[in-house]
C-alpha cells in the first residue's frame, strides 16, 4: 500500500518493521519529528521509548539496551552528533550493534537549524578514539529512509558494529510516496553475547562485555593484538562486501557527477537538462558512503571522464571530495560544487540545479 | 543464633590475570564481597548482571562468574538503567562504581537514573581517591592533600545520599563501612535491603560503602580504618537514610 | 636565559605551556594523562596560573571555552579515552573563532582500549571529529625538546588563527626522559590584540559590548552577517592555514628511493631503521610530518614523481596511510607498517626497527601488493 509521509516518519516505520525494540534520543532540531514519532508509536506497542538527558547519555543508554540484546536505534542531528563519538567508540570496541540516524544541519558548532551535508567526514572517518569504521548509508528519498533503516539493523547485527544513516532534513521533512513493504534479512541466529543473567543462557555460562580489550583478556580475544586483528578483518570484510551505489546515465558519460542525499536529486535534474543540451553527463550515487564505492569511479576515471562532486559542504576542505580524489588517484580532473555555491546566503540556502548546470557546462568544454 | 564463621573467597569470585590488580590493603574486594554473599544467599546468581565502572574497579566484572560488563568511566548507571528496562524483573542489575567514577563524570547518569526512579542497585564504593591514575583528589576526598596542591574545594566531600534523598524515585539510601566484622554485617544488610527493593520494583536504590585506600592515602591499613571511622564517617555519616527498616 | 635540564615529556608539556604564558589548565585525570595532571597541579599554582580540576573531559573543554573567551591562553589535556567527549565543544570553538590548545596523549583504542601507547587517533585528529566541516592544526612532537618547542608554537598558532590547535603525542614520548633546553622561543609575526574578548562593557576600550557566539550561521555577529559570509570566512581561513602552516623534518630524503613516513614515537623507530637500511645499502629516507594537519604532502608528491616508493609506519589501524595516498595521487607504490606489526601481542607491544627494515626490503624487491583501491 502506498502512503504519503515524511522521511522522518519513514525512519520510524522502517525501524518498527525491522523489529526495533528500543529507541533512545535527545531532542535537537531538526530531528525532533523523529523523536516525536517514536514517543507516539513505540509505547503503545510495548516497545521502549526513552528520552535521555543529553546525547552523551543517549549513546550510553543505547549501549545498555544493546548489551541486553535489544534491537536498538537512536537518532540525532549535527550539534548532538558531536557528543556521540565517545559512546560510539565504546560501542564499536565492545562489538555491539546499533542504528544511528544522523540528520545534518549547518555547522560547525551551533551552526544553523537547516540542512547541510557537512558531517560526511565525521560519519565516515569517525571522531571517537581508535580509528574504527562504521557503515554509513545515505538515503535520498522517503522510500529509501524506510528501506535503508531496515538494512541498517541487519548490517549492524551482522557485523556487531553500529551503522549510521546519514540524511538531510530537506529529504526527511518532505512528504513523498512510500510503500510500506517490510524487507526480510537473514539475521544472525541469536545474540549469544547479550547480558541477561547466566541462568538464562543455554549453556548456563556467564557472559562478559567490555570495551577495553587491551586491559582485559577473554576467551574470544585472548590478547590485544588478536582483538585488533579481528577488528581489522571485520572492517576489511565490510569493505569487500558492503559497497552499494547507483549509477544513472553512466555508460557514455564524459562528465560524472558524484553526489548523495538531496544533492543527488538535484544532480539527476541537472543531468536531464544537460543531456537535453547534448552534454553527456552521468551520476554515480553512493548508497554506502562507507565503504565508499571507489571502483566505479576509478573505472570512469580510466575511461577519461571528468568529475563534478556536488556536496553541500566545504568541499575544498574535505568530505566526499576526498574520497573521490582517493578513488581517482590523480587520473582525472575533479571539480566541485560546494556550500559556497548556495543560492542564498541565509541558513536556508541550498544547491540548486542552475548552479550545478553552470559548472557542468564550464568543465565539459 | 549460631553464626558460622566463613572465610575464603566467595564462590562467585575467580582469580584471573588482569592489567589492574588490587593493591595490598585495598578494600574493594571486601566491598564486592558484601554483594556476592548477598546474591548467593538470595539465590540470584542466575539473574544478576554486574556492571563495573572505570578506574580501580575495572577488573572486577572479569573476576565474577556472573553476566557482567566493564563500563566506560561514569556510565554504568545509564547502562544499568537501560538493561533494567529491557529485562525488567527477569534480571537483577548491580552497578559497582567507585567515587571517582560515579561522583565525577558519572553524576549525570547517576542523578538521572535516580530521577527516573529506575530500580537498579548502585553500590558507590567510596575510597576517596583516584587510585589507578595516581591519586588525584576525588569528589569524596577531603583532608589528605599535600599542602602545595590545589586548595580543597569547600564542598568536598560530596554527600551523594543527601543529594539524592529528596528524589521521589529513590527508594533506599544507606551508607556503611567494612572496617570490622560488625560493620561488614551492617553493610551487607543494607545491600540485601537494596536488592530486595529492586526485586519489589520499588525504585532507585544506592548503598555507599566507605573503603580504605592505604596506597593513595599514604597511611597504613590500620590508620586507614581509623581515618574512615574518625574522619570520613564524621562528614559522611553511617546508617540508613531513606526507606530503612526493611521494605 | 637558557637552562639545560633532564626532563620527561610530560614535564616538557608543562614547561612549554608556562613559557608560552598559558594562564589556565583544565583537565581530569585519565591514564596516561594523569602524570601531567599531577605535575601541573603543582607547577601551575606555583607560577600564579590557574589549575582547574574538571569532573570530566567534556567539563574541561567547556571550562576552556569560557576561559579563552576571557582572553588568557588556555590548555586542556586529554587522553584517547575521553577524546570523544570533547568533540562537540571543539566544533563550537571553531565556529566561535576561539583559541585553545588541546594536548592529546594517544593510548590504545577503541573504547577503553589499553593504558599503553598507540597512534590510533590520526583520522579524528586530522579531520573534523565533531559536527560540521572544519580543520584544526595538529602538531606531533617526537622528542622531549620538540614537545617543549611545539607547545609554544601551538599557543602562538591558536591565537594567530583564532582556532583550536592540537598537540598530538603518545605515552612513549611523554614518559621518555631526555635533555631539554629551556628557552622561550620568539615566534612571529606579532599577534594582534584580542579585541574580541568578553570582560564587561565598561572595560572595553571603545565601550561597545562584545558578543561571542558559536551559532554563527543563524546568528549574525560583528564579523559575519550571514551564514554564507561565515562559511566563506571559515573556508578561507582553513585554506590559508593549509597553504602556510605545513611543517616537516626530512632525514636523508634527497636520494631516497624508499621514503618512510612516520610521526611521534614511530618516527624515532624509523630513524633507527633508516640507519640500519643505509648500512645495508638501501637508499632510504624519512619524512616526518611535524604538522599532521596541514599534511606536508607536496614533498611526497615530488619524491613520487621521481619514482620513490613509500612505507608509512604508524602504530594504528589506518590513518596516516590515507594522507600519503592523497598526497601521492596514484603515482607511487605504498606499503605500510601498522599496529598489527607490533612485536608482541600484549598491550605493551610496539613497532620495532627490525620490522620496518623487513618491510623496506620487501618493498624494494617489489614483493609487495600495490595498494590500488581507495578507502
Amino acid at each position: 500500500m502506498v502512503e504519503i509521509m515524511e522521511g522522518n516518519h519513514a525512519l520510524g516505520w522502517g525501524a518498527l518493521d525491522a523489529g526495533c525494540d528500543a529507541y533512545c534520543s535527545y531532542p535537537v532540531t531538526p530531528q525532533n519529528e523523529v523523536v516525536e514519532w517514536f514517543a507516539r508509536e513505540f509505547p503503545p506497542r510495548g516497545k521502549i521509548f526513552l528520552q535521555s538527558t543529553s546525547e552523551i547519555e543517549s549513546s550510553f543508554l543505547c549501549m545498555g539496551f544493546v548489551a541486553g540484546g535489544a534491537r536498538t536505534m537512536t537518532s540525532t542531528a549535527s550539534p548532538g552528533w558531536g557528543l556521540y563519538p565517545e559512546g560510539m567508540s565504546h560501542i564499536v570496541a565492545a562489538e555491539l550493534p546499533l542504528v544511528v540516524a544522523l540528520l545534518m544541519r549547518g555547522g560547525p558548532g551551533q551552526g544553523t537549524t537547516r540542512h547541510s551535508q557537512m558531517d560526511y567526514t565525521s560519519a565516515t572517518s569517525p571522531g571517537g578514539q581508535g580509528g574504527y569504521r562504521n557503515i554509513v548509508l545515505a538515503p535520498y528519498s522517503c522510500q529509501e529512509c524506510y528501506d535503508f533503516v531496515q538494512l541498517a539493523f541487519y548490517l549492524s547485527e551482522k557485523y556487531r558494529n553500529p551503522v549510521i544513516l546519514l540524511a538531510e532534513p530537506n529529504v526527511t521533512r518532505v512528504l513523498e510516496q512510500m510503500e510500506r513493504r517490510p524487507l526480510t534479512f537473514e539475521y544472525p541466529p541469536d545474540k549469544k553475547w547479550a547480558l541477561k543473567g547466566k541462568a538464562r543462557h543455554s549453556d548456563g555460562k556467564s557472559r562478559l562485555l567490555t570495551s577495553g580489550y587491551g586491559l582485559t583478556s577473554t576467551e574470544e580475544h585472548p590478547s590485544y593484538l588478536s582483538y585488533l586483528k579481528h577488528l581489522h578483518d571485520k572492517f576489511e570484510q565490510m569493505r569487500a562486501s558492503e559497497v552499494r551505489y547507483e549509477q544513472y546515465e553512466i555508460e557514455d558519460a564524459r562528465v560524472v557527477l558524484v553526489a548523495y542525499g538531496y544533492t543527488a536529486r538535484v544532480s539527476r535534474e541537472v543531468i536531464k537538462q544537460a543531456r537535453a543540451e547534448g552534454i553527456k553527463a552521468g551520476l554515480i550515487r553512493p548508497l554506502t558512503l562507507w565503504p565508499f564505492p571507489g571502483e566505479p569511479i576509478r573505472k570512469k576515471a580510466e575511461e577519461g571522464a571528468k568529475f563534478l562532486v556536488v556536496e553541500d559542504n566545504l568541499g575544498e576542505i574535505g568530505g566526499l571530495s576526498d574520497d573521490v580524489r582517493l578513488a581517482v588517484a590523480g587520473r582525472a580532473e575533479i571539480s566541485l560544487v560546494t556550500a559556497l555555491d548556495r543560492h542564498n546566503p541565509g541558513e536556508g540556502g541550498s544547491i540548486y540545479p542552475g548552479k550545478v548546470l553552470e559548472k557542468l557546462k564550464g568543465i565539459s568544454q | 543464633m549460631i553464626k558460622e564463621w566463613v572465610c575464603g573467597k566467595p564462590r562467585l569470585w575467580r582469580d584471573r590475570p588482569t592489567a589492574l590488580p588490587f593493591c595490598p590493603g585495598c578494600q574493594h574486594s571486601v566491598g564486592v564481597r558484601t554483594v556476592l554473599e548477598t546474591i548467593e544467599e538470595l539465590g540470584l546468581e542466575g539473574k544478576t548482571i554486574f556492571l563495573g565502572g572505570g578506574g580501580c574497579v575495572y577488573p572486577i566484572p572479569t573476576m565474577l562468574d556472573l553476566d557482567g560488563m566493564q563500563c566506560p568511566q561514569g556510565r554504568a548507571s545509564s547502562i544499568g538503567s537501560a538493561l533494567k528496562r529491557i529485562h525488567g524483573r527477569e534480571a537483577i542489575i548491580i552497578v559497582y562504581q567507585d567515587d571517582n567514577d560515579g561522583l565525577a563524570v558519572g553524576t549525570e547518569p547517576l542523578i538521572h537514573a535516580a530521577l527516573r526512579g529506575d530500580p537498579v542497585t548502585v553500590i558507590m564504593a567510596n575510597n576517596a581517591s583516584y587510585g589507578s591514575t595516581g591519586w588525584q583528589m576525588a569528589p569524596a576526598g577531603n583532608q589528605i592533600i599535600p599542602p602545595e596542591m590545589e586548595k580543597p574545594n569547600p564542598s568536598i566531600p560530596i554527600n551523594i545520599i543527601e543529594l539524592l534523598a529528596e528524589f521521589e524515585g529513590v527508594s533506599y539510601l544507606a551508607r556503611g563501612t567494612v572496617s570490622s566484622p560488625e560493620d561488614f554485617e551492617d553493610t551487607k544488610r543494607y545491600v540485601r535491603t537494596a536488592i530486595q527493593k529492586q526485586i519489589a520494583g520499588a525504585g532507585f536504590n544506592l548503598v555507599e560503602i566507605l573503603l580504605a585506600c592505604p596506597t593513595r592515602w599514604h597511611l597504613t591499613p590500620r590508620e586507614s580504618l581509623k581515618w574512615i571511622r574518625e574522619e570520613m564517617a564524621g562528614k559522611l555519616p553511617l546508617g540508613e537514610f531513606k526507606g530503612g527498616g526493611g521494605i | 636565559m637558557e637552562q639545560k635540564i633532564l626532563a620527561r615529556g610530560f614535564e616538557a608539556i608543562g614547561w612549554g605551556a608556562l613559557a608560552a604564558d598559558c594562564q589556565l589548565f583544565a583537565g581530569c585525570p585519565t591514564s596516561p594523562e594523569d602524570e601531567i595532571f599531577t605535575y601541573l597541579a603543582q607547577e601551575f599554582p606555583k607560577n600564579g596560573r590557574h589549575f582547574v580540576r574538571a569532573s570530566s573531559e567534556v567539563s574541561a573543554i567547556n571550562i576552556a571555552y569560557g576561559s579563552t573567551s576571557a582572553g588568557g591562553r588556555v590548555m586542556v589535556v586529554v587522553a584517547s579515552a575521553g577524546w570523544g567527549l570533547i568533540q562537540e565543544t571543539m566544533s563550537h570553538l571553531v565556529n566561535a573563532f576561539l583559541p585553545v590548545v588541546v594536548v592529546l596523549i594517544q593510548r590504545g583504542g577503541p573504547g577503553a582500549g589499553s593504558l599503553r601507547h598507540a597512534q590510533m587517533d590520526y583520522l579524528p585528529i586530522t579531520r573534523d571529529a565533531g559536527q560540521g566541516n572544519y580543520r584544526v592544526i595538529s602538531l606531533a612532537p617526537s622528542s622531549v625538546q620538540e614537545t617543549y618547542d611545539l607547545m609554544q608554537l601551538a599557543f602562538h598558532l591558536a591565537d594567530k588563527w583564532r582556532n583550536p590547535v592540537i598537540v598530538a603525542t603518545d605515552t612513549i614520548i611523554i614518559r621518555m626522559m631526555e635533555p631539554l633546553t629551556l628557552k622561550t622561543i620568539k615566534l612571529g609575526p606579532p599577534l594582534p590584540e584580542k579585541d574580541w574578548i568578553v570582560k564587561g562593557k565598561e572595560h572595553q576600550t571603545d565601550g561597545i559590548r562584545r558578543f561571542i557566539s558559536s551559532g554563527q550561521g543563524f546568528i549574525p555577529t560583528r564579523d559575519f552577517s550571514t551564514y554564507l559570509h561565515f562559511l566563506k570566512g571559515l573556508n578561507e581561513k582553513v585554506l590559508r592555514m593549509r597553504e602556510t602552516e605545513a611543517r616537516y623534518e626530512s632525514y636523508e630524503l634527497e636520494d631516497a628511493e624508499i621514503v618512510l613516513v612516520a610521526y611521534g614515537y614511530s618516527a624515532r623507530v624509523c630513524q633507527e631503521a633508516l640507519m640500519m637500511a643505509r648500512a645495508e645499502g638501501i637508499k632510504a629516507g624519512l619524512m616526518r610530518p611535524v604538522t599532521l594537519w596541514p599534511f606536508p604532502g607536496d614533498v611526497l608528491k615530488k619524491k613520487a614523481l621521481k619514482g620513490a616508493k613509500f612505507l608509512t609506519v604508524e602504530d594504528g589501524l589506518e590513518g596516516l596511510r590515507e594522507d600519503v595516498m592523497l598526497a601521492v595521487e596514484g603515482q607511487a607504490e605504498i606499503e605500510w607498517v601498522n599496529v598489527l606489526d607490533r612485536n608482541e601481542s600484549g598491550a605493551g607491544g610496539a613497532i620495532y626497527p627490525g620490522k620496518v627494515l623487513e618491510k623496506m626490503r620487501k618493498l624494494l624487491k617489489g614483493k609487495v601488493k600495490v595498494i590500488k583501491k581507495g578507502r
